[in-house]
């Protein structure tokens, strides 16, 4: 076989029910680039429309692409595409996991692996290069997620790299999870492997990813981005308070590093101090996300900051916090973000201090991180904790509960707002016990079985987006119509982080036009945060330039957190970023000519796919008014003002429309129904898809 | 002169030639004492130091993430493709569970599923090495152009594996791909990489200016 | 003898060069006497001219100078401190501070645009303490002056300030909640 640069060259397919092991050339699917893209041309050509998420005909595909593994910067992000429960038709969703899982693939020599069938009993994947094989895993079924990876690695060795699924997975929840590293997890896919009794797959890989171009010019790109373009977590690229080196700073910056702030239980203590742009060897000292995330009283319990393989922007907090141990669960805690605040929204009569002073939010926060990750539990993106809520405060819990079973769960200290609950709530979750452990489902699934009505869909309190049962991320509140527009685009709460990461950058609102206007052609496409202008052209561009970098980055695949660089904490760069970095990084470690426009239109290929596996799926053309829809609190907040004035972030129903109707001429769909037409999808190389869409009638 | 500042006058003074002489002739096993350390600010006792020809190699595990961008700095650089197995310093292997593996406490032991301590390894250029004594074709030898490293002369390697087996922490690694030995050559490229500075190289001239500014003469 | 001041001159240029920036990444201006003062070689005569090594160092590290209200002279590095934070350093010395909140708010409500975090005045380099911050900001509301200035609290209880010639107040609502929940509800 010919060298393969970047690409590791082969996809592993393993058939769980007649154990059937292959590899395939992942040539056939570089027109997709990888990840993301391999996993819808998987789904698309081969899961047959109808299929139930837990059947042995649905397919699971962990995908990584070309950089993944290479070096990159945040390159080790793993893709996991498969039908997806929550979802009331099933549709195709992704979930993303980072960690070492991804960079160990490649490593092992493998861009992509496809899992498909059903075991008789439980087993794991066991992969050391190209020996491959199906293992017992009867006394790992039953155990958590960490007990799990030990007990693989005991077998394989400690250098393996392990994702798994807990009990919620194992027991087919449909928010349950798939994790590797402790803490990285790939939301909603858990029950999957569940039902295909696969509860691991464990990698070790000695092999190397090798590189078209001269090391040198890795090592200067890598110079170049961490010098010159990386900022914080999000990119956020001006640091939280003022500081002498900065010319702007922001309050809400995930930038946190400064002077007298802690690693406070390193031993000894290591301060982070002020990290201005130019030095490598200080960039993972930059966020300190255990005080961002959990507030001032973590800064004594933070160990160190952690995170994914080849990232040096530490978004995970690594705490030691003995009383934890009260509770049954380890002293030592690792999580960012939705991982600690999911839990807390559980607690919605609030926290009392338990241990110290303001320490409730806190114990819940790192106590709920521990059970949900070990268990495997998912939160549908915070939506598990507001649903709870409404259920519970408008006394549905009480209606649709046997009384014997609302009396079993300790409300009391729900009420008390002791984090304890959180032991007994995630328990009835993971292992089905009783009518309460529905939440489990998901948002769609529930509002079916306990027949929950408008007040609940659209609520403005639960923050539901859309009627595919998925909430707001980086919707409205993000940038108007764009973010809009995003989170009305895929089958999951959308997981484009592009637009964010330059409305949260923390630079003036100046700079942040400019910066649009040269991208997107014009000033207009980015609006001052919650005053917003109607619909423009220029914001149907944002919205399509941010989800294709998005789908781009899941299929390179690197972290949508970080990547793009669209701005840069840099003053004498004038704070611009580098929007072409991914196409260089690409040319040098594949050796072909990719450009920002070349890798942009793979990328457009790539979710053009994806909404023509969700036609097909659907079974309507009629995308605009079956899929693209978003509940009225959207439109109805804020009563007494105005879309389009200062202050509210409400938007207006006839405008978006016209949003709708720009985004699809952007994107070459049908401006009637939002479906891509023919011509798009030849012209894009999607030819198979135009004449199977033909053939179901299914083209606008 | 008082016995107080004598003693100090002293202590500088034995400093000053231990910088010296540090700086002249390269390494091989020296130890950095902590008056040195200190004045580069670092207190930690898990610090560990080594001379190496471009400046002081500062090693501190407690601020080691698991980023294991060493290992990619480390492969690109020598062996122009990206292959964490082969790298001379070792984080992933030991990410998860430690360098002793899963034991049943795991979840008290070194590692990301333990007590969230990483253990980075690197090579510690013994002044008798067991890799260099194990080698049958005695290819493993000290450069002078490379401030005494331990080297491996690829030429000479027959890939059997005996240094990987005779080093204590298995640092030495045989290549699957190439059948070579590859092992650490002290260049310190890990440490220009390392984005918390757990692996920090200091230039002799850094350490030079901090030594003067706590009153020591070089002139 | 002539080499030997030649390391000399040298190793003070560094010397002064080194002392320069640390103290300007600290977030410190400095005198010509600190500077002088910060040259210790032991017993040695020191006898130099400190502003021959300073022009002799200018240009790497950006050397500037920035005076205060009583014409006392400050020297700082442009690589390692904005003149925006020297400025603010010099304001606070010179006890400008009611005007220095206002301006500031004013530019941060017109620019960004957003409220500011009242406590923002109490970090470097503003340092007010508590009480003097408490002062300002009342001396604030009673000056007509600073008639636009106005406060709103975010539902945790944050006080920001902002300039009502640059922001309504339910924008400036809408922000500082956002700043102080919304963002973290949406991470």
């Amino acid at each position: 076989m010919a060298v393969s640069y970047g690409w590791a060259g082969k996809v592993l397919r393993v058939n769980l029910s007649n154990g059937k092991i292959t590899t395939e050339d992942t040539g056939k699917y570089k027109d997709y680039i990888g990840g993301m893209g391999i996993g819808y041309k998987v789904l698309f050509d081969e899961v047959p429309v109808g299929t139930h998420p837990h059947d042995a005909k649905n397919k699971i595909v962990f995908g990584t692409g070309p950089l993944t593994g290479s070096g990159a910067p945040c390159s080790s992000r793993t893709n996991v595409t498969s039908l997806f429960p929550t979802n009331p038709k099933h549709m195709v969703a992704d979930s993303h996991m980072g960690g070492n899982f991804a960079a160990s693939m490649k490593y092992a020599g493998y861009d992509a692996i496809i899992v498909e069938g059903k075991a008789r009993g439980p087993v794991w994947l066991r992969i050391e290069d190209d020996k491959v094989t199906i293992e017992d895993a009867s006394k790992m079924w039953g155990q958590g997620i960490y007990n799990t990876t030990a007990l693989v690695a005991s077998e394989m060795g400690k250098e393996a790299s392990i994702a798994a699924i807990g009990q919620a997975g194992e027991n087919l929840v449909n928010l349950s999870v798939i994790m590797n590293g402790y803490s990285h997890s790939a939301g909603g896919h858990g029950s999957i492997l569940g039902a295909k009794k696969l509860k691991a797959i464990g990698i070790i890989g000695t092999g190397s990813l090798k590189i078209a171009g001269s090391s040198k010019e890795l090592l200067d790109t890598n110079s170049y981005m961490l010098k010159e373009l990386i900022g914080a977590n999000n990119n956020h690229v001006v640091p939280s308070t003022p500081q002498p080196w900065a010319e702007f700073d922001s309050k809400g910056s995930r930038w946190t590093a400064q002077k007298g702030l802690y690693w406070g239980a390193a031993e000894p203590p290591v301060e982070t101090g002020e990290i201005p742009p130019g030095d490598i060897t200080t960039v993972g000292l930059r966020t300190q996300k255990g005080v961002k995330d959990l507030g001032p009283v973590a800064e004594k319990y933070t160990k160190r900051m952690g995170g994914c393989q080849s990232c040096p922007i530490r978004c995970f907090s690594q705490l030691e916090m003995p009383q934890l141990e009260k509770y049954g669960v380890s002293r030592y805690v690792s999580n960012t973000c939705m991982g600690y605040s999911a839990p807390n929204g559980v607690m919605i009569k609030g926290t009392s201090d338990q241990f110290e002073k303001d320490d409730g939010s806190f114990i819940a926060k790192t106590l709920g991180s521990q059970l949900a990750d070990d268990y495997g539990v998912w939160c549908n993106y915070g939506m598990l904790g507001r649903e709870f809520k409404y259920i519970y405060e408008s006394g549905k819990l009480k209606e649709v509960l046997s009384e014997e079973e609302y009396n079993s769960i300790p409300f009391d200290l729900l009420e008390a707002g002791d984090p304890a609950f959180l032991k007994d709530f995630y328990r009835r979750i993971t292992f089905k016990e009783g009518e309460f452990s529905h939440l489990g489902d998901g948002t769609y699934w529930i509002a079916e079985r306990w027949n929950l009505g408008d007040d609940f869909w659209h609520g403005k309190d639960q923050k539901i987006w859309s009627p595919l049962g998925y909430p707001v991320h980086h919707s409205n509140e993000a940038g108007a119509q764009v973010g809009a527009l995003i989170s009305c685009m895929f089958n999951r709460d959308s997981q484009s982080h592009t637009h964010m990461n330059l409305i949260g950058s923390g630079l003036p609102a100046d700079i942040l036009r400019e910066v649009s206007a040269e991208i997107w052609g014009s000033e207009e496409a980015f609006d001052f945060p919650a005053k917003y202008t109607p619909m423009n052209e220029y914001k149907a561009k944002f919205a399509k330039w941010s989800i294709i970098r998005n789908v781009l980055h899941d299929s390179l695949t690197v972290c949508n957190w970080m990547w793009p660089m669209m701005v840069s904490p840099v003053k004498e760069r004038n704070y611009r970023g580098d929007t072409a970095l991914e196409s260089k990084y690409m040319s040098i470690v594949t050796g072909e000519n990719y450009t920002e426009e070349s890798l942009d239109l793979a990328a457009e290929r790539v979710f053009t796919l994806h909404r023509a596996l969700t036609v097909k799926q659907m079974g309507t053309v009629d995308m605009r008014n079956e899929h693209d829809v978003i509940m009225d609190w959207v439109y109805d907040m804020d009563p007494d003002m105005e879309p389009f004035t200062e202050g509210t972030v409400k938007m207006e129903r006839e405008d978006m429309q016209t949003a709708l109707t720009m985004f699809y001429e952007e994107m070459g769909w049908d401006k009637k129904t939002g479906a891509p037409t023919k011509e798009t999808l030849k012209r894009l190389g999607l030819d198979f898809a135009a004449s199977e869409l033909e053939s179901m009638n299914l083209l606008p | 002169m008082e016995e107080k500042s004598k003693k100090k006058f002293l202590e500088r003074e034995t400093t000053r030639r231990e910088f010296l002489k540090l700086t002249g002739k390269g390494f091989g096993g020296a130890v950095i004492s902590m008056s040195i350390l200190s004045m580069l600010g670092c207190e930690s006792e898990q610090t560990v130091a080594y001379a190496l020809p471009s400046g002081l190699l500062v090693a501190d595990a407690s601020r080691c993430t698991g980023c294991q961008r060493c290992e990619i700095s480390c492969t690109s650089i020598h062996d122009e493709k990206i292959q964490p197995f082969i790298s001379r310093i070792k984080v992933s292997e030991n990410y998860n569970f430690g360098s002793d593996g899963p034991r049943i406490d795991y979840y008290r032991q070194n590692g990301q599923f333990g007590n969230l301590s990483m253990s980075p390894e690197t090579c510690k250029q013994c002044r008798d090495p067991y890799c260099g004594r194990a080698c049958p074709a005695g290819a493993i030898y000290s450069d002078p152009k490379q401030g005494n490293a331990r080297v491996v002369d690829a030429s000479k390697c027959i890939g059997c594996g005996a240094c990987e087996e005779a080093c204590p922490w298995h640092l030495p690694t045989v290549d699957p791909e190439t059948k070579k030995s590859t092992k650490c050559v002290a260049c310190g490229f890990c440490a220009e990489n390392c984005p918390t500075g757990a692996l920090k190289m200091i230039p002799w001239e850094d350490v030079k200016k901090a030594m003067r500014r706590n009153g020591y003469r070089f002139s | 003898m002539g080499d030997h001041m030649d390391e000399k001159m040298k190793y003070m240029q560094e010397d002064v060069a080194d002392f320069i920036v640390r103290n300007s990444r600290d977030g410190k201006i400095v005198t010509l006497a600190e500077i002088e003062a910060s040259l210790v070689y032991g017993d040695e005569d020191q006898a130099t001219d400190i502003s021959q090594i300073l022009e002799s160092i200018g240009t790497d590290l950006d050397l500037k100078k920035i005076d205060d209200a009583e014409g006392n002279t400050f020297y700082y590095s442009g690589n390692e401190m904005t003149d925006k934070y020297a400025g603010i350093i010099i304001r606070v010395k010179d006890k400008d501070i009611l005007k220095l909140i206002g301006d500031t708010v004013r530019e941060e409500s017109r620019r960004y645009p957003r409220p500011t975090y009242v406590t923002m005045f109490n970090l470097p380099p503003y340092n007010l303490t508590e009480g003097e911050l408490t002062d300002m900001l009342s001396e604030l509301s009673n000056d007509s002056e600073y008639a636009d200035l106005k406060f709103t609290n975010a539902s945790n209880g944050t006080l920001f300030v902002y300039s009502n010639k640059h922001m309504s107040k339910g924008y400036a609502d809408y922000l500082a909640e956002w700043i102080e929940v919304g963002q973290d509800e949406n991470p």
